[in-house]
């Protein structure tokens, strides 16, 4: 943008805090922005009013606007998808968590002014990516209860569904039960499986195509834009679609090799899945006599929350194991049921169940660990410790029903031809990955969700749920790519990355970085980027040895040259300077906090935004430290098995970077410490003000950076 | 190491338990509240929870041998806080009732008076009984004298002798249930080798029961512990007041005796103090009904004869004294109330005197307190 007009905000304590008029100065006479004017309060009526007229008399093309920070009144501040608007956060970063009418703070609103207009003169207007053709189709890949609902919402949703299943016939697992727990208010009653009429009412719907026989043998393109081939009987087919949503569901856990419960030594010991067709077929009988059951034990978490085995709660079990025994009640009346458990546990609205249940006068609880089973004049035998009844119980039945848990059908069904592989990446356990708490039902892949057991162990009712959040994540995705938009967390964003790539050197960082594999590798090794799957993270942009990638509204040029716009002040008058990058997720918004709670921060740092600490690229810190700042601070989003980085490997990336960092500093004989990085989640907005003042400190401590002045 | 314990479940055991007042008892899913809000439960193995448990998996051996139900004075705090609404307060009463009709002896006596249906029954015994002794007496028919005297109605003689005569017969079978209730105490939580002594063990007991200071700890129902207190030494100087009657018509002395004698203040003192506190006790059973805590069949009925035994027994003093023939009628009423609660002690609510005392012995003896 060439024609910046800044408009500075004299509201919320910024003219008691601020000399505006010397700010001005700094506007038009330093850095010649084309105009430069102030109003009372620049989200108002007339505030707007001021901005719009010099919009339309042609006399600017870009707005800076110095007042709040950008995360507030962005309604407010939006002038059109072809006007360029820079925010300068005086507000919460400045007025709000500094001393008022003060010459470090007065500096401080100065370079962050003086950033803001280089930071809009660097930038363009994104233009949407839109590829040729785009498809609304949404393709359902499993057709059990969860790919069942999902396919039905979105076809009501109007949306073309395509649905295919690999069995001959559509239902999962929950159409092989006898009865579901209840889904309904007074939640004391079994139901029939939802599943059933859930496939009669897909069956009527105009615009489902339902496959069966069914699988993937391959996935290209992009959100909008796959290119699916599908195998049935022999026979192949391609279509393009816009979305998945993955419903492939999960399988019970091996009960083979649970031999400490006697399961294979005993025809007797059987898992909940066995139990449940003997209940179908409607005779509870021993199976190593056929006589039918006076007694049956259930053990809860059969190798689940085991390190051995499962070391998760398959979430189901309890729920199934109580339902389970209302089938004794109904079959054998006058058989007892026994269950040792490690917990009951009832989530969702089970608890309504699990009280009914209680009132079964046969029906027997305790919480103990099973020691042995073994079989005993016919009988079975078992043996159970630490019990709440003060006692080691040595209790006799007919039958041992082992609770076992869930373990996820492969994340590899999709075979996408992406250059980091062909199934969705996992973290734990073999789930697709996701930033749970955040972002359920997503992946690491832009444009395919994950509903129900795929993604985590859960009961029918809740994969109904699921299913109902996942299609409409899908029909979002959908509907935001044809506008060129990015889908969280970057949601309605329309840059994406651009690559200049006669500098490109192959070295295949940015392919194998990008957490969600948007880039694909043509013979060569050149990196061929898919914009639809972008999340506009710039992590690959932070990656780049070459610095070839880029956004039109956030490039390496851009943040580099706010760094090197920085006014240094001679090294006498002890104003150190430390330069804060702050992811956007979590750590700008903990600093906002901390500022609208008035919480006070040391006047030498200057905060600057950056997507992901993931998009900080190195020569930004060599560029810093030869300008003369004194200190860098990162502050982002903690990485690990528990992540909280909203792309997921971002502030991961960052430390394995920060090794090379190192040795930049060795080399240009800088203190290590020098640079530091520190994990933040908004939460913790009441630690900011002291993790930046001790840094602060430290860094006065170190003395001035030698390049100061140079 | 220990053994594993051959474990059964004795449905039929949860049944009664159900229907003696535990109805919630299955919705307890042991979470502890009542154990930690409970004032009276020792640390170690505290109650109820652990009877919760074992009444909700029909485990009759370990419930009537245990000393803990007895330990429980039903406060309520229990009942109060649990989140469940499963009443282990109503519940460790069920679990008394049922171990009281367990030890009866003989066991179809235990069933008479715990049935509601065998009430007529219950009630025509004494009826019979007391117009035989009249009939075998010969004073089937109302004095006709101006002044009232119930001597002249039932002879002292034959009143005296044939109460006795049942009293000792209810002690014996009294006697008999209690040492199978010891030795089932016994099995399920035997004397250490080296016990606390027996005065040792005895006296606290005796000081808590003259002090009522383990009512005191209980806050839900907090009128308890006065109106209890009330009631117990009501009945006890009621008791001795009739011990010095007897004295004194033995001794040929002065009967019936003067107002100020003080045999006569010891029973009006006594009258007072059971009226007040018996009242306090049925009022807030009635009150509280169905909101906190619940009432059995048992728990009224028990209340009502010990009542009606002292509003009678009131009534009859003022009645013989303003020479009213009505003194006779009440008269009748009031032995027919007294028979009932003495012949059923063993059978009645009243029965916790033997238990409830035996299972604090057993509890100092074993050291559990």
């Amino acid at each position: 943008m060439d024609k910046i007009g800044v408009y500075l905000c004299k509201g919320c304590d910024l003219s008691a805090c601020l000399d505006l008029s010397a700010l001005a100065k700094v506007a038009s006479g330093e850095m010649k922005a084309a105009s430069c004017k102030s109003a009372e309060a620049l989200c108002s009526p007339e505030g707007r009013a001021l901005i719009e007229q010099d919009l339309a008399g042609a006399s600017i093309d870009g707005v800076v606007i110095a007042a709040c920070s950008p995360r507030a009144k962005p309604e407010a501040f939006a002038f059109g998808e072809h006007v360029l608007v820079e925010r300068v956060n005086l507000r919460e970063q400045v007025a709000w968590c500094s001393k008022p009418q003060d010459e470090d703070t007065q500096m401080l609103a100065e370079d962050y002014l003086r950033m803001g207009i280089v930071k809009a003169r660097k930038s363009l207007i994104p233009v949407p990516y839109k590829s040729e053709s785009f498809s609304f189709k949404l393709m359902v890949v499993g057709g059990g209860v969860t790919g069942v609902t999902a396919a039905l919402e979105a076809s009501r949703a109007g949306y073309e569904v395509i649905l295919i299943e690999q069995e001959s016939t559509l239902g999962g697992l929950s159409k092989t039960l006898y009865r579901q727990l209840p889904m309904a208010t007074p939640f004391r009653q079994l139901e029939t499986p939802a599943v059933v009429a859930l496939i009669e009412q897909l069956g009527q719907r105009p615009n489902v195509e339902v496959l069966c026989n069914t699988v993937i043998t391959q996935v290209t393109g992009e959100p909008g834009n796959f290119g699916v081939t599908l195998s049935s009987n022999g026979q192949e087919r391609t279509l393009t679609v816009g979305t998945f949503v993955m419903a492939t569901g999960a399988k019970p856990y091996d009960a083979a090799k649970l031999t400490q419960y006697g399961y294979g030594a005993s025809p007797d010991v059987i898992t909940n899945h066995q139990f449940e067709q003997m209940a179908k077929e409607g005779a509870l009988v021993r199976p190593s006599n056929g006589k039918p059951i006076n007694s049956v034990l259930f053990i809860q978490c059969a190798g689940s929350r085991d390190a051995e085995h499962l070391p998760y709660c398959s979430t189901y079990c309890c729920g199934t194991t109580l339902k389970q025994a209302r089938y004794v009640r109904e079959l054998r009346p006058e058989a007892n049921a026994f269950i040792i458990y490690k917990d009951m546990r009832t989530p969702g609205l089970a608890e309504s169940f699990y009280r009914e249940m209680q009132d079964d006068q046969r029906l027997f609880l305790t919480k103990g660990e099973v020691q042995a089973v073994r079989s005993e004049n016919g009988a079975l035998l078992v043996e159970v410790g630490k019990t709440l009844l003060n006692d080691d119980l040595a209790i006799t039945v007919d039958l041992v029903v082992l609770a076992v848990g869930l373990v996820p059908n492969g994340a590899d069904v999709l075979k996408l031809k992406y250059r980091q592989g062909e199934a969705l990446p996992t973290l734990r356990y073999d789930f697709p990955d996701s930033h749970f708490i955040c972002f359920p039902y997503e992946t690491r892949r832009t444009g395919i969700y994950a509903a129900g057991a795929i993604r985590a162990p859960m009961t029918v009712a809740a994969s109904i749920d699921d299913a109902r959040g996942a299609a409409l994540k899908a029909i979002q995705c959908l509907e935001m790519t044809s506008r060129g938009e990015a889908v969280h967390p970057r949601s309605g964003d329309k840059s994406y990355t651009e690559l200049y790539l006669s500098r490109c050197t192959s070295c295949k960082r940015c392919t194998e970085e990008c957490p969600f594999g948007a880039f694909d590798e043509d013979e060569k090794g050149t990196p061929k980027p898919n914009p639809a799957r972008c999340r506009r993270c710039g992590i690959c942009m932070g990656a780049c040895p070459e610095r070839i990638i880029s956004f039109k509204n956030y490039s390496i040029d851009a943040i580099g040259s706010m760094i090197k716009e920085l006014e240094v002040p001679e090294e006498d008058e002890e104003k150190p300077r430390i330069l804060v990058l702050a992811c956007e997720n979590d750590a700008y918004p903990a600093i906002d906090m901390a500022g609208q709670h008035k919480l006070q921060l040391s006047a030498f740092v200057r905060i600057i935004p950056v997507r992901c600490l993931g998009s900080v690229n190195t020569v930004w810190i060599k560029d810093a430290l030869s300008k003369g700042w004194d200190g860098i601070l990162q502050l982002g989003c903690k990485p690990g098995d528990d992540y909280q980085c909203h792309f997921i490997r971002g502030s991961e990336l960052m430390q394995t970077r920060g090794e090379n960092l190192k040795e930049v500093l060795t080399k240009m004989s800088l203190e290590s410490e020098r640079i530091r990085t520190e994990f933040v989640e908004v939460s913790d907005w009441e630690r900011i003000p002291a993790i930046i003042n001790e840094f602060s400190e430290q860094i006065v401590a170190m003395g001035a950076n030698p390049f100061k002045g140079m | 190491m220990s053994a594993h314990v051959p474990t059964s479940v004795d449905p039929v055991f949860l049944t009664e338990l159900l229907k003696a007042g535990g109805e919630n008892l299955k919705k307890c899913y042991q979470c502890a509240t009542c154990s930690t809000v409970c004032t009276l439960t020792p640390d170690h193995r505290p109650f109820p929870r652990k009877e919760m448990l074992w009444a909700s998996w029909g485990q009759r051996e370990r419930l009537l041998g245990d000393p803990d139900i007895w330990l429980c004075h039903q406060c309520g705090d229990c009942s109060v806080y649990c989140p469940r609404g499963a009443d282990p307060a109503e519940t460790l009463a069920a679990i008394r009732e049922v171990s009281i009709r367990h030890y009866a002896v003989p066991s179809f006596l235990g069933r008479l008076v715990a049935e509601p249906r065998f009430l007529p029954l219950a009630l025509a015994i004494p009826v019979v009984f007391i117009l035989a002794v009249l009939a075998l007496a010969g004073t089937l028919t109302l004095p006709k004298s101006e002044i009232v005297r119930l001597a002249d109605f039932f002879p002292h003689a034959w009143l005296n002798g044939s109460f006795s005569l049942v009293f000792l017969a209810t002690c014996g079978f009294a006697l008999l249930g209690a040492s199978r209730f010891w030795r089932d105490l016994q099995r399920n939580w035997p004397v250490p080798g080296t016990p606390r002594g027996l005065f040792e063990s005895l006296l606290p007991v005796v000081n808590e029961i003259i002090t009522h200071d383990r009512f005191s700890k209980c806050t839900a129902h907090d009128h308890r512990y006065l109106a209890h207190l009330g009631v117990f030494w009501g009945f006890i100087c009621l008791l001795l007041a009739t011990v010095v009657a007897i004295l004194v018509i033995l001794l040929g002395g002065d009967y019936p005796m003067p107002l100020y004698h003080p045999g006569k203040l010891l029973g009006n003192v006594g009258m007072v103090l059971l009226l007040s506190g018996g009242y306090v006790l049925l009022k807030e059973r009635l009150s509280t009904a169905g909101k906190t805590s619940r009432s059995t069949y048992q728990d009224l009925l028990f209340l009502s004869i010990l009542l009606t035994v002292t509003v009678t027994g009131g009534l009859v003093q003022v009645t013989r004294m303003a020479n009213s023939q009505s003194a006779y009628y009440l008269y009748f009423i009031h032995l027919v109330a007294v028979f009932y609660l003495l012949m059923y002690l063993p059978y009645s609510k009243f029965a916790h005197v033997l238990y409830r005392t035996l299972a604090l012995f057993h509890a100092r003896r074993t050291g559990r307190l």
